[in-house]
């Protein structure tokens, strides 16, 4: 999970620390705030800010799926580069 | 008062009376010899653990608490003299402070257009009510809180702990800052929302403006600010470009703050860390010897009974340890 992180949520999360020996890039964490529980969008909650967000994350929620080895992820373009794989 | 360029703090000393009788008071030493320079456009970060006398430089700095003794010097004119021509209100719309909690900061039962405008109205009376607004709309759009119209009209329950303290930052430069003396402007917000405050200071040092940085995560500093100064019980242990006091460290105390931090990848190293030999000591104006003797693992018998003078490592590196 932390090395590999598959998920645009779980990059942008792994992705909010600076390091104290690393290369020193700016980091963008990720933009916009939490959704508005109340005014959930048609599809992924997560589309507003997502970075890769492409048209089928605007219809319907995926399901958990099985990206890697015991690595599950809730995400289109991860199904997508599956199939793509497959 | 023209625009300021720097901000230095020579051997700053705070006392705080902890009671004792009339003849007799007791004290505690929350800062000392603390010398410090802020400047214009950079920023100065300042690390260390809870008690170590970060915020209460802070406080003095902003003039919201007096020193015991020492100067603030800016542009070459000590703001503490009797003789300063700097006015205190002056002082305050060039520097301003951003708390740690951006729940308690703002009170709840004004809207964010009357938080930001009202510093604005006391500091500099005149404009007309309409060229207010629009500062005050210009400010939020700057501080990435668009539109602004509506967020102007909301109050602070309604915004999350990051737009909240969007506000703070913009309630500062609403009244003209050029210093802003962020106190842990980050250590209650999600870590995803950390990075935005910290992108959007990082962008206003490109816009002249000078901040202190206060805060625990070291890496933060390095991220964030060009020179990072260490502080352990009231005392600057280690100074100098952030890169090399983060990669260098030289005080031990540096290099336990820097093994203390948690890296992904890096598992528990709880078993090697050094035991925490005793507390945080309290200090007073007779204590004597190295703050860090009780804890630190490389102790000698000199500091015990003097405090360590000032060594210089390499350029602009500077260390208050014995062993140096």
């Amino acid at each position: 999970m932390l090395d590999e992180p598959r998920h645009p949520y779980m990059k942008g999360l792994v992705g909010s620390f600076p390091t104290i020996h690393g290369p020193k890039t700016r980091l963008t964490g990720i933009p916009g705030g939490p959704v508005n529980l109340l005014e959930l969008p048609q599809g992924r909650n997560f589309q507003a800010r997502c970075t890769e967000c492409f048209a089928p994350c605007r219809e319907i929620d995926p399901a958990l799926t099985e990206v890697g080895p015991g690595h599950r992820a809730t995400c289109h373009l991860l199904i997508a580069r599956k199939e793509d794989a497959a | 008062m023209t625009a300021m360029q720097e901000i230095q703090v020579e051997n700053l000393v705070i006392d705080f009376p902890t009671g004792g009788g009339l003849f007799r008071r007791e004290h505690i030493r929350a800062a000392n010899c603390v010398s410090l320079t802020l400047r214009a456009g950079e920023a100065l970060a300042i690390v260390g653990e809870s008690g170590s006398g970060k915020s209460t430089c802070a406080r003095a700095i902003a003039r919201i608490s007096a020193p015991s003794s020492g100067k603030i010097v800016v542009d070459g004119e000590d703001i503490l003299a009797s003789t300063t021509k700097i006015r205190q209100r002056d002082y305050a719309a060039k520097v301003q402070m951003i708390f740690q909690d951006p729940f308690g900061s703002l009170n709840s039962v004004h809207t964010i257009r009357h938080r930001v405008a009202r510093p604005v109205k006391l500091h500099h009376p005149g404009p007309s009510g309409a060229r207010v607004e629009a500062h005050v709309l210009a400010t939020l759009e700057r501080v990435g809180l668009a539109p602004a119209a509506q967020t102007a009209a909301k109050y602070p329950y309604e915004l999350s702990g990051g737009q909240r303290q969007r506000v703070a930052i913009a309630r500062a430069l609403a009244v003209g800052a050029r210093f802003i003396l962020a106190d842990e402007p980050i250590s209650m917000l999600d870590v995803s929302i950390r990075l935005g405050i910290l992108n959007l200071m990082e962008d206003m040092k490109q816009d002249g403006i000078g901040f202190m940085y206060i805060t625990h995560d070291i890496a933060t500093a390095r991220y964030f600010a060009e020179r990072t100064a260490v502080m352990y019980v009231g005392h600057m242990v280690e100074w100098g470009e952030s890169d090399s006091v983060t990669q260098t460290p030289r005080h031990p105390y540096t290099q336990l703050l820097i093994d203390a931090i948690p890296q992904p990848g890096r598992r528990s190293t709880a078993g090697n860390a050094p035991k925490k030999r005793a507390d945080i000591p309290v200090r007073g104006p007779d204590s004597v010897g190295c703050p860090f003797a009780g804890r630190c693992p490389k102790v000698t018998e000199t500091c015990r009974t003097t405090l360590p003078p000032v060594t210089q490592l390499e350029k602009g590196h500077y260390v208050r340890c014995h062993l140096h």
